[in-house]
């Protein structure tokens, strides 16, 4: 074996050598990547936690009004029948003139 | 509505209408010329004696329905011996009233009365049905904007849904096997019973001393009906009672609601990110406090309309309304002794046991639990993209199939 090609091998080997070096630099930045990830998931996800029951604290807060509140409004509700049949005549036009179009 | 969107709503002013209306609480005794505290013990004790008057009123529907129909109960109402029936009549009557307090504590006296169990009990399962309208149309007030809707009629929703599948388990169970029967009859022997040992001797001195005090109270309504033939004085003492019972428990409630708001406020604060079972708790001590689960159910739904809770959240607080509102029957049932107090004991037992075990089994078997929940929404969905599935649901469920089940059934 000549010179030339032991420092060809020896070349190779440190080329092996410094891939898998890297490889497992990556794979080291990788986990950490994904730790932080998850670490960063997990604190935006207790941050929304603590807000959702801070505003539902708040809300219940609030609860002699939902009380005064929990009751039917029969003025409402024939609002929202007059509404619906709103709906319905406005739906039975539309397919009227649709058909009135085809015809 | 995922737990991400409460949030995200959360942070947006989401007034719903009913917030902004900035209404509060009024005690119906606020114009009395008194300071508050002094008011507060008036309050109460109004509560006690509208107490006093709710058991007075359900012993009363005792007597005349004995006085009506003697001991032809069960042949009188043979009409209702199907059970299809028993339950549309108690779907009809709770959405009558709007409260499925007054259902149960008037199917309690008759059943004290000579009424047969096996008929009470699709009564007692159809108000559990008939008390979601009051929610349903609470959450029609907040139809102007569309998300909100959608939420606050998925909070409604999801009672119906629970309630109606709860007796799509439990009836057909009941029909095969009579299971809340065989169970609450030997719960109301061991409570109720001439040889249920000393639990027995509690509940007979209790309701012996409750029957003493309201004694004076049944007979001047019995005098009130004298004047009329049997028959129809048994009617209108039914009648008397029925309304008695409608007003007294509106009355309890609104003074309820004023006088314990604040307990109210903190167990929600302590029920709050708790999990399910805390949230059946809290459902059923509001519901306990305020002695009305519309009240309750109702109150889920500007919670869930203002976008800090989910329907999800919510429905263990409404699932334990349901429980909660049973305290009234065993209330109605301390207006009997002996024989009518064990009877009377046994239909109140009937509906305890039904909403313990629909609560046990609804959430215990982990396919059936998402079901309301997932069906509220889609409906709520629809819904809100038109008004007609609304109307159509409303009605339907409430009245059209109801009112049909029954015509099909004297008719056929």
């Amino acid at each position: 074996m000549t010179n030339d090609e032991d420092a060809l091998n020896g070349r190779e080997e440190n080329t092996e050598s410094l891939e898998q070096q890297l490889e497992r630099l990556l794979e080291d930045a990788e986990f950490t990547v994904a730790s932080l990830r998850r670490e960063l998931d997990g604190a935006r996800s207790r941050r929304e936690q603590e807000a959702m029951l801070r505003a539902q604290h708040a809300e219940i807060d609030r609860l002699r009004e939902h009380l005064a509140e929990a009751q039917v409004h029969w003025g409402a509700v024939r609002e929202f029948f007059e509404a619906a049949l709103r709906e319905l005549s406005s739906d039975q036009q539309d397919d009227d003139s649709s058909g009135e179009g085809q015809g | 509505m995922s737990e991400v969107d409460t949030v995200k709503s959360a942070s947006q002013p989401t007034e719903t209408p009913a917030v902004t209306a900035e209404k509060t609480l009024r005690s119906p005794l606020a114009g009395l010329p008194v300071s508050a505290r002094t008011r507060s013990i008036v309050e109460w004790f109004v509560v006690v004696a509208a107490v006093y008057v709710l058991i007075t009123a359900v012993s009363g529907i005792g007597s005349g329905f004995k006085m009506a129909v003697g001991d032809q109960a069960g042949e009188l109402f043979q009409f209702a011996a199907n059970p299809f029936v028993g339950l549309v009549i108690g779907i009809l009557a709770t959405v009558l009233t709007q409260s499925s307090s007054t259902t149960t504590a008037i199917t309690v006296g008759m059943v004290a009365g000579g009424l047969p169990i096996e008929i009470a009990i699709p009564i007692l399962l159809g108000a559990n049905i008939g008390t979601t309208v009051t929610s349903t149309l609470v959450s029609l007030g907040m139809a102007r904007d569309k998300d909100v809707f959608r939420r606050a009629f998925g909070a409604a929703s999801v009672h119906d849904m629970y309630n109606l599948l709860s007796v799509l388990i439990f009836l057909p169970l009941e029909l095969m096997f009579g299971i809340l029967q065989h169970a609450s009859d030997w719960l109301a022997a061991q409570t109720g019973g001439s040889d249920g040992g000393p639990v027995a001797a509690v509940f007979g001195a209790i309701g012996a001393g409750v029957k003493a005090f309201t004694e004076p109270g049944v007979n001047v309504l019995q005098w009130a009906v004298s004047p009329l033939p049997g028959v129809w004085a048994g009617i209108v003492l039914i009648l008397l009672g029925v309304v008695l019972i409608l007003a007294v428990i509106n009355l309890i409630g609104k003074l309820l609601k004023v006088l314990l708001v604040g307990r109210a406020e903190r167990v929600f604060h302590t029920a709050i990110g708790r999990g399910p079972m805390s949230g059946i708790l809290s459902g059923t001590l509001i519901t306990v406090m305020v002695q009305s689960s519309s009240t309750t159910t109702s109150l889920a739904v500007p919670l869930v309309g203002s976008g800090k809770f989910s329907v999800k959240q919510i429905f263990p607080f409404t699932v334990g309304a349901n429980i909660g509102t049973t305290l009234t029957a065993l209330i109605a049932a301390f207006a009997f002794t002996g024989v009518e107090g064990q009877a009377a004991l046994q239909a109140a037992f009937v509906h305890v046991l039904y909403n313990l075990f629909c609560a046990v089994v609804i959430f215990g078997v982990p396919f059936l639990r998402p079901i309301p929940v997932a069906a509220a929404q889609w409906l709520a969905r629809i819904g809100a993209e038109n008004k007609l599935y609304v109307v159509a649901w409303v009605l339907g469920i409430f009245l059209v199939i109801p009112g049909l089940l029954l015509l099909a059934t004297v008719l056929l």
